[in-house]
């Protein structure tokens, strides 16, 4: 295990090395955050109704900025990372050395969000102190504790998702297409753009069945106080079975991939 | 009248060259185009929001909302088709030395350094969502179809793209100075998306802001503005000065920037 929190510390020195990066990378989830709010204020001002797709506006606007927060931080380049060993044949010295690789790249990104997530976290108290001036919203250490336990899940969660689909650089060349297509569908699913309350009911139905809203849908959601302690608690089981799910489905795809690599400029 | 045939004939030159080498590389250009429809259906959510909750604002009903989202589908189509991969180049020719060769070339540099690179996957899918959804507001609302009008909203949708083009070289064009300039590329960029819905449902002070100090309503909001009978005389001549003033604002900027580049490779 020693080895393995190397990595962890690898990846804070490195990030913390570039941390000017991801506060630029947060700033430019401020536009789609101003948009947003000011459609759903136009919205609602327009609207007769005081709640619009299961929120009230104050709700909304704290979906909005949170999960434009949380999406940002949730944020992986591992697939990218693992294409390019594959690609490059730079994968040869990882396999050699006597530690499992995927765990190697899981410790590392955990130790890389570990600087984010101060800044994050600084963000959301800021947001949520602002908010509960302005507004009441139902917060209790119990739920800041259950939010911060399901963040750090999706966490892994989204490495898990995108290190499965990152196992697909073995089959094909290049893959970035399809790296960058379903980041897109990935924030459709897992409401980073817009709650998944607006698909209506049939898509809904077919999103719970995926692992995807367990990432930003279903953290944010915890904070907001749209869903139950109790239906919190019974989330995050759901978001370990799929991190399990996950996990067995990467290293079987992985032990197959490997029977296909071939160590270019190796 | 001469320079401009000659700039015209290069243009056509660019195409056919870009076209032959889609031709080599066709999965490519299939992968490009997947990737930007995925892009246009997370941005289209915006416009199912307008139409699921019925909204109004400033007078303006869904139909003549979708007028300004597909003008903005529509210029971005020509930015991303003339300019978006120039501009990205742009960057990295200067960090790695690149640039000395288009230097040497007969031809107006910042003409072959901003227009050499012309791509049509990524146009196609927004400019055909775009055409749809302008053709069905034009219409629903029962437009005008008189040629004043016609030719007065392709009139601003070329000064859109001119003003899209002067605000979104500057980013670029500061690698000359600080070398890796991406983070400022990324926000400049973000800021185009605030076209996306009519500047109406935006504050006033971000209304002056976005059409005063950096003219990005310019862009997108003014043609269908135009066309809607809702531009007074002032901003009608703003709308045409503006974008006029920018572009020779970035021209300086970018003979300033030549002037500074030093080549790594000597």
């Amino acid at each position: 295990m020693k080895k393995y929190f190397c990595s962890f510390r690898m990846g804070m020195k490195s990030e913390y090395e570039y941390r000017l990066n991801f506060i630029f990378v947060l700033f430019s989830a401020f536009f789609p955050m101003i948009i947003q709010t000011f459609l759903w204020i136009a919205i609602f001002e327009n609207s007769k109704k005081p709640i619009v797709y299961g929120y009230t506006l104050n709700q909304m606007i704290l979906y909005t900025i949170l999960s434009q927060m949380i999406a940002k931080f949730l944020k992986t380049g591992v697939e990218t990372e693992i294409s390019t060993d594959v690609k490059t044949g730079g994968l040869s010295k990882y396999i050699i050395k006597p530690f499992n690789y995927l765990l190697y790249k899981l410790f590392g990104f955990v130790g890389k969000k570990a600087i984010h997530m101060e800044i994050i976290l600084a963000f959301i108290l800021i947001v949520l102190v602002v908010f509960n001036w302005k507004v009441q919203i139902t917060m209790s250490i119990g739920r800041g504790v259950v939010f911060l336990v399901a963040v750090f899940l999706a966490l892994i969660l989204n490495f898990y998702i995108f290190c499965c689909l990152s196992m697909l650089s073995f089959w094909v060349t290049d893959a970035w297409g399809i790296f960058f297509g379903a980041r897109f569908l990935i924030d459709m699913m897992s409401g980073a753009i817009f709650p998944i309350d607006i698909f209506g009911e049939t898509i809904i139905k077919v999103f719970q069945a995926l692992p995807f809203q367990y990432m930003v849908y279903f953290t944010v959601n915890i904070i907001t106080g749209k869903i139950s302690l109790h239906m919190a608690l019974q989330g995050i089981g759901i978001q370990v079975i799929w991190i399990l799910v996950l996990g067995l489905l990467t290293r079987y795809l992985w032990k197959r991939g490997l029977l296909q690599y071939v160590a270019v400029g190796g | 009248m001469k320079e401009l045939t000659k700039h015209l004939r290069l243009m056509g030159l660019f195409t056919k060259r870009y076209i032959m080498s889609q031709m080599e590389y066709r999965t490519s250009f299939f992968t490009i185009l997947i990737v930007e429809s995925l892009i246009l259906l997370s941005k289209l959510l915006y416009t199912a929001v307008v139409y699921n909750t019925d909204m109004v604002v400033d007078g303006l009903k869904p139909e003549a909302i979708t007028l300004f989202t597909g003008t903005f589908f529509i210029i971005s189509a020509v930015y991303g088709s003339i300019f978006m991969f120039n501009f990205t180049n742009l960057q990295n020719s200067v960090y790695d030395g690149s640039l000395d060769i288009a230097i040497t070339k007969p031809i107006s540099l910042q003409f072959y350094l901003t227009v050499s690179t012309i791509d049509l996957a990524v146009p196609i899918p927004n400019f055909i969502a775009g055409a749809v959804m302008v053709t069905n507001a034009w219409k629903t609302l029962e437009l005008s179809m008189e040629p004043v009008v016609i030719i007065g909203y392709v009139f601003y949708i070329i000064l859109g793209v001119l003003m899209l083009y002067s605000i979104l070289l500057l980013p670029p064009l500061l690698s000359f100075w600080f070398v890796k300039s991406e983070g400022i590329s990324h926000i400049v960029s973000g800021l185009s998306n605030f076209n996306m819905m009519p500047m109406a449902i935006y504050p006033k002070a971000l209304k002056i802001f976005g059409t005063f100090i950096i003219p990005i309503f310019i862009v997108s909001n003014f043609p269908p503005l135009f066309v809607l009978g809702r531009l007074n005389v002032g901003m009608k001549l703003w709308g045409i000065l503006a974008p006029i003033v920018f572009f020779l604002g970035a021209r300086i900027v970018f003979k300033k920037a030549i002037q500074k580049y030093s080549s790594i490779a000597n």
